[in-house]
């Protein structure tokens, strides 16, 4: 039969009345979902014209990588938003009264500020706020070594959107350690933990759905107040009461300690469950107390039942001498400085916690809305399968007790011994932040690093009472503020942060969609997508290497952050020249070559050619070094020094008391349950309704929120409700409802659902305000609290405070 | 063989929608087309509730509806199994849309674009590939599975939950998959909506996840294939030969006892050549002229005026004598019957009486066929899924809609007239040409039921022939454009459509040519063609329903639907047509919805919804 190809479809190319050649080009790119997916761009005369799959991964099991957002990204690089050129803000801020400027106006405007402000404040007055340092280390490095040079502020998004997991920090020494996800395949037993990965991690999904359900017959449980996206995958969907995640951890912790599933060899090696607690000042017994090691050294003792007193654990690993037999439980009294102090093993004051009544089973069930029964067999199956793990998604994080939640969660893998096995382990997601190689060679030269400051105390106008002495707060307060690759007042624009932002004498958003934030800044610098810029990538999720390749010129007048800082440190400090007198690509050589281990070998016409593995264990699972070569936690988190990990987890084990005063004040020094929302006035807790604001398919935080095509399948912003609770309220599916609280309102349309609890409601994460029937989206969100545990340390992105907006109650109601 | 297909495993997808965005990418489809899309389907009551993600696509059905409702040949079916719409045939006409069981083809007077016209994207490497106005679905990636690729959406989903590849052979990768997925997870693939029976391609196996609650191979180019239009013809043909057969054979059949009482049955059924031959063949003129049954006077009348196919004979080739005599000697003389020709055989059977009666009966059959070939065409295009809105829309608003349509697109054939005034008015000869035969051969009942020669003057005669001469200029027309049309093979139903246009052919020759015979009293010729005609009109009759003639009523019905479901769409959101990223399918959507879920858990029970939104 003849055919002819009058089908709609890319045929052949070139293309119809295009004379150019078709070239495909291998590249990643590098949201902030952190997939970092390998792409193949089909270009021609300089335009995309498709995106594929790269599929290319040395590591087959890796491939494909890709999914809906990063395909999409054409209709963001070509779409309405784009901006065109630099834009200097004519009228009031937010007013939308630009001038079109060449960039040397621009950054001649910015630079003439920057030198002002520094004269008259100090460079520590001008901060610097981007997002996801973590996946693409030269454009966004760029700025940092700018900020380093000059002596600026930075802060990271990553802790100032509450995406830190300080559970994990004050547990392990390290904010997050993802075991490489091709692992979950492994897994025989899964607990996905108010985690939707099948639509936050669509590329890494397959391992649960290929890898483990459909080759492993692994048992996979969702626990969510929705029945999400993920519960579609789940053999046991168990829609609990929101906030109350920890409360559940800890009575499944309960009955692996009443039936006796505990591991012990692993609590004895790898926790401090065996370490002592002096009853007198809340500290952990020390070598030192005993005159048995030197003072200030991290060097703790054991009850060794076999020789029946005191022995040091060894501070350099975690491996136990030969014949040491630590014991659990059982008090003993010491004689420390004349004083005879009573001590008590971590274990002990675990049990004791823990066996309270309040975490019975039965009582857990009235509280959390998950049967006893429930309860008892999950913790059961889960102690029993081998191996089984847990994820963690921002529905347990984003609350201000989120950190007791994963303490507790951690404590229950720890004590089912799950960790350290592939397939095993507990992984969070909720932000990722793994940095793959050390960065400071290119982003701190000459040892000269940025002053750290935490965003929260910019957006809460001042800093805490608490605030870690650390942390150096300008004098004058921020009088600059740059904000790139962010778009952060999408999700909180709350009366202290705008009055913050009113002081400001520049504010720069730098971008290549006109966003919310863009509105709101004084000058706006038009930057490329991924699509056109040079960077390196890496990522939590696959130890891969990869180069991200300009496929196309950049769009309009917009350059790369690179360029930008290069030009501006020419204007503001040209003795500084120098420092930048490189391409992108020597950044990159220089960061291979410095980057760690981890890069070793790694040149960049390797990287050229395709993906390379980083040089770490195959398979990667969290922590390798600890749980494989029982060296002592934590796992450096670059680019800063381990030593500056070792003060928050003095033990080297995972921690499960928490000595410091701070802890001991609040009460905070084990796993508990506080129930969500108890910090909100009663006013607030009053609300009937808990809403959840899960991350979308359809966006990476806000960015896609703008895309025409996804615009076209996810055509509302939507309240998920019950129709119990919609009934009450006299709402219709599609009625335009009103979400409010006593912080705000904001307005969109009803979901009507069987697939969320009666008495919560969901809205998708970050919808731009341009999208809603009215009102902002932050508008129902607490304002800034930070949790003094959260500052008894510091170190960027690792210990640091992190973020409750969400954690709040709302009522909906019909618009009129 | 070849037999393309996918494999969808709802165990590994996740819904992400990445198939949905790829597509569109590939495809370069305009806002609200989507060929990939997913169904989000939620069942049950809180808290027992299921999730399930249907991806859909275009099944390339090994009998696609779609295929069988184009008026216009634009869609085909390759060798291979892939179902394309061919862009530069299409007219827009709507039939398939509605035909699709799955609602995956879609038709939209205007496209709607993302992306501002200044940026070259859309302008210059997407717009240009699209036709407007025309009906679109998914190709399977056809330019890609050519170039030995596999389809976009099976290469971007991240889950790898598409599998792609031939069915036919075992060792492809879809085949071993399925074998496999028999062995390790115990699960055979099921199909979409089995009881359309459009038999798809596509395969999908069910989830393995509990959801329990407490509380490709590719193949590079096609095999060009000889078109068999002449396999129309010799079937057609061999299908005349089978009837003609088995009517000669009834004709020697012993003769039912004569009648003796002439009645008024008798000389109603004159106007056959019973009429002049007598109901039992053994009276009239003509040799041997045996026993006839009529009276001497009604005898002469007949002989002057003619009957049925015998010519009138005039007084100067036989006088009243000669008649006369002629008439004693057939009432005196005794025949053997074994002397008895045939001819008289089958004219003692095929009285008009029994004609009259057969015709009736076939014309019965032929319609009940017609109504149920047309019901299943409408239980097919999801019509018990709509009539739940149709409600809430108002019926009498729907009913208005649809009899429009039918007067418009159907009557009128007004997609046609938008697209090509000569192939309107080819329509127009055939249709108007086939219903003038029809009038014609109703009035003929009503003013000559004796069916007496007229002369070609008579307004009757006028009217018939004017009828035929029309349906044989739009038949010709017709033979010529598939003569000279290479793509008009769709790789499905050339045979049937050749079937109909030979046989509605062949009527209108013979019908002329019995004509003819009579005019020149050709006499010997007049029976065999009278007979041969009157086989092809039953023929025609009986296989109407499911040749290339039920295009007459399929399409204005289905036409009709599709403008129906157009304006429920529009008509607004709380009806839930708005929401759905592809509007007009939410019927159909629900109905696969309703079986997935059925073949997933047939023990589940409780209400089932669609989701538009995460």
């Amino acid at each position: 039969m003849v055919t002819r190809f009058a089908v709609p479809g890319r045929h052949e190319s070139p293309m119809p009345g295009k004379k150019g050649e078709a070239q495909v080009i291998r590249t990643t790119d590098s949201p902030n979902c952190t997939g970092a997916c390998g792409w193949l761009a089909t270009v021609v005369d300089d335009t995309i014209v498709d995106l594929k799959p790269a599929a290319d991964y040395p590591c087959k099991e890796y491939n494909p990588r890709g999914c809906l957002r990063g395909m999409s990204m054409t209709h963001l690089i070509y779409g309405p938003d784009r901006i065109k050129t630099p834009l200097i803000r004519l009228g009031a801020r937010g007013e939308g009264n630009w001038k079109q400027a060449t960039w040397d106006e621009a950054l001649d405007f910015i630079a003439a500020k920057m030198i002002r402000i520094t004269e008259d404040y100090g460079p520590e007055s001008m901060l610097l706020f981007n997002q996801v340092v973590g996946t693409s280390y030269v454009q966004k490095g760029a700025q940092i070594r700018m900020a380093a040079l000059l002596g600026m502020s930075f802060a990271t998004a990553y802790d100032y959107n509450g995406d830190i997991s300080m559970g994990f920090t004050q547990t392990l020494g390290i904010d997050s350690v993802e075991c490489e996800t091709k692992t979950w395949s492994e897994s025989k037993f899964a607990i996905l933990w108010s985690s939707n990965i099948f639509q936050t991690r669509i590329p890494d999904a397959q391992f649960f759905t290929r890898g483990a359900k459909q080759a492993n017959a692994c048992r996979i449980v969702v626990i969510d107040p929705r029945c999400s996206q993920t519960a579609k995958g789940a053999d046991l969907w168990v829609p609990i009461n929101p906030g109350t995640d920890g409360a559940l951890a800890l009575s499944m912790c309960r009955v692996l300690l009443e039936e006796n599933r505990v591991d012990w060899g692993f609590l004895r090696t790898f926790t401090d469950c065996v370490t002592f607690v002096r009853d007198d000042n809340g500290y952990r017994l020390r070598a030192s107390d005993l005159g048995l090691g030197a003072e200030g050294a991290y060097e703790f003792v054991v009850w060794d039942e076999a020789t029946g007193g005191f022995a040091v654990l060894p501070p350099d690993t975690l491996k136990l001498p030969e014949g040491l037999r630590p014991s659990f439980r059982g008090a003993r009294e010491v004689q420390i400085e004349g004083k005879t102090v009573r001590v008590r093993p971590v274990f002990e004051l675990l049990e004791e916690i823990i066996l309270q009544d309040e975490y019975r089973p039965e009582q857990v069930a009235k509280l959390t809305g998950v049967p006893a029964e429930t309860i008892r067999r999950t913790a059961r199956e889960y102690a029993a399968a081998d191996p089984a793990t847990i994820v963690i998604g921002m529905g347990v994080n984003h609350r201000l007790h989120g950190d007791l939640t994963i303490r507790a969660i951690l404590l229950l893998s720890a004590l089912a011994g799950q960790h350290g096995k592939v397939g095993g382990g507990v992984t969070i997601y909720s932000g990722q932040h793994h940095f793959r190689i050390d960065t400071s060679g290119f982003w701190f030269p000459e040892g000269k690093r940025p002053n750290n400051v935490p965003m929260h105390y910019f957006a809460m106008g001042k800093p805490t009472e608490t605030i870690n002495p650390k942390i150096k707060y300008p004098k004058h307060g921020f009088k600059a503020l740059f904000v790139s690759h962010a778009n952060p007042l999408v999700t909180e624009f709350s009366t202290p942060l705008r009055k913050s932002i009113d002081d400001l004498e520049l504010f720069v958003a730098v971008d290549f969609s006109m966003s919310p934030t863009c509105e709101y800044a004084d000058v706006v610098l038009p930057a490329p997508t991924f699509w056109e810029k040079w960077d390196l990538v890496g990522t939590g999720t696959h130890p891969h290497l990869q180069l991200q390749r300009p496929v196309i010129k950049p769009q309009f007048d917009s350059k790369p952050e690179f360029w930008m800082v290069r030009e501006l440190v020419k204007r503001v400090a040209p003795h500084l020249n120098s420092k930048f007198d490189m391409t992108e690509e020597d950044a990159i050589r220089i960061l291979l070559e410095t980057g760690g281990p981890e890069s070793e070998g790694i040149s960049f016409e390797q990287l050229l050619e395709g993906p390379v593995r980083l040089k770490v264990h195959d398979p990667e699972i969290g922590c390798d070094d600890q749980f494989l070569h029982k060296h002592p936690f934590p796992p450096r988190a670059y680019p800063f020094k381990l030593e500056q990990q070792r003060e928050f987890l003095k033990t080297g084990r995972m921690e499960f008391y928490k000595e410091e005063d701070i802890y001991q004040k609040i009460g905070d020094t084990l796993p508990k349950f506080i129930p969500a929302f108890s910090h909100l006035p009663e006013a607030d807790q009053a609300f009937p309704l808990a809403i959840v604001t899960p991350h979308s398919k359809w966006r990476v935080h806000s960015t896609h929120s703008n895309n025409p095509l996804l615009l076209n399948i996810n055509r509302k912003p939507v309240v998920e409700i019950n129709p119990s609770d919609a009934l009450k309220r006299g709402i219709a599916e599609g009625d335009e409802v009103e979400i409010f609280n006593l912080n705000g309102a904001y307005r969109l349309w009803a979901l009507v659902t069987e697939a969320i609890k009666p008495g919560v409601v969901c809205v998708d994460h970050a919808w731009w305000e341009r999208y809603l029937a009215g009102g902002k989206y932050h508008s129902v969100h607490t304002h800034q609290k930070v949790k003094p545990t959260h500052e008894a340390y510091y170190l960027p992105a690792v210990y640091a405070p992190g973020q409750h907006w969400k954690d709040t109650r709302v009522d909906v109601r019909k618009a009129r | 063989m070849t037999r393309l297909s996918m494999l969808i495993d709802l165990t590994r997808c996740i819904g992400c929608d990445a198939c949905t965005v790829s597509c569109k990418q590939e495809n370069g489809t305009p806002a609200d087309v989507f060929f990939a899309r997913v169904l989000n389907v939620e069942a049950g009551t809180f808290p027992q509730v299921k999730r399930v993600y249907v991806p859909v696509l275009c099944n390339h059905c090994e009998d696609p509806a779609c295929l069988r409702a184009c008026p216009n040949k634009a869609i085909y079916k390759r060798p291979d199994g892939i179902v394309l719409i061919d862009q530069d045939r299409c007219r827009g006409t709507g039939a398939c849309v509605s035909a699709c069981p799955y609602g995956n083809i879609i038709l939209k007077p205007e496209d709607k674009w993302y992306l501002p016209e200044d940026r070259g994207y859309e302008s210059d490497f997407v717009k240009p590939r699209l036709n407007n106005n025309v009906a679109r679905k998914c190709t399977l990636c056809a330019q890609r599975v050519d170039q030995g690729l596999e389809p976009a959406c099976v290469v971007a989903c991240p889950t790898t939950a598409r599998i792609f590849g031939d069915l036919d052979d075992p060792e492809s990768k879809i085949s071993r998959y399925v074998e496999d997925q028999k062995d390790l997870t115990d699960r055979d693939p099921f199909k979409l909506l089995p009881e359309c029976g459009t038999k798809p391609a596509t395969l999908y196996l069910g989830t393995m996840a509990e959801q329990a609650v407490e509380c490709g191979d590719a193949t590079a180019g096609i095999a060009p294939s000889q078109k068999d239009s002449h396999a129309g013809l010799v079937r057609s043909l061999l299908i005349l030969l089978l009837f003609l057969l088995t009517t000669t054979l009834k004709a020697q059949a012993p003769a039912p006892p004569p009648t003796h009482a002439p009645n008024a049955a008798d000389i109603w059924a004159a106007s056959s050549c019973a009429g002049c031959h007598g109901q039992t063949a053994m009276g009239g003129l003509g040799p041997p002229l045996a026993g006839t049954q009529l009276p001497p006077d009604k005898f002469l009348w007949t002989v002057r005026n003619g009957k049925g196919m015998m010519p009138a004979i005039p007084k100067n080739e036989m006088s009243d004598e000669d008649v006369a005599r002629i008439y004693a000697f057939a009432r005196s003389t005794k025949l053997d019957p074994a002397q008895i020709p045939i001819s008289f055989k089958v004219g003692q059977i095929m009285s008009v009486e029994r004609v009259g009666m057969l015709f009736g009966i076939i014309a019965l059959i032929s319609i009940v066929m017609a109504l149920w070939v047309l019901l299943k065409w409408v239980d097919r295009a999801g019509f018990k899924g709509l009539r739940p809105y149709l409600g809430k829309f108002g019926y009498g608003k729907a009913a208005s809609i649809v009899v429009r349509s039918l007067f418009l697109d159907g009557l009128l054939v007004g997609s046609l007239w938008k697209k090509s005034k000569f192939r309107w008015a080819m329509h127009g000869l055939m249709i108007y040409g086939f219903t003038g035969l029809w009038v014609a051969d109703a009035l003929m009942g009503i003013f000559n039921p004796m069916r007496q020669t007229l002369p070609l003057t008579h307004p009757l005669k006028i009217l018939v022939n004017l009828s035929g001469l029309m349906l044989l200029a739009g038949i010709g027309y017709v033979r010529f454009r598939y003569w000279k049309d290479e793509y008009i093979d769709n790789g499905l139903t050339l045979g049937r459509d050749f079937l109909f246009l030979n046989l509605l052919g062949l009527t209108v020759i013979t019908g002329f040519l019995v004509q003819l015979f009579r005019y020149q009293g050709a006499i010997l010729f007049i029976q065999p063609f009278y007979l041969l005609h009157l086989v092809l009109v039953a023929a025609l009759f009986l296989t109407a329903p499911f040749t290339r003639f039920a295009h007459a009523f399929v399409v204005p019905t289905l036409v009709a639907l599709t403008r129906l479901t157009e304006a429920i769409t529009v008509s607004g959101q709380a009806l839930g047509f708005a929401w759905e990223p592809a509007p007009g399918r939410h019927h159909k959507s629900e109905r696969i919805a309703e079986g997935v879920l059925k073949a997933i858990d047939p023990a589940f029970e409780g209400k089932i919804r669609l989701r538009y939104f995460p």
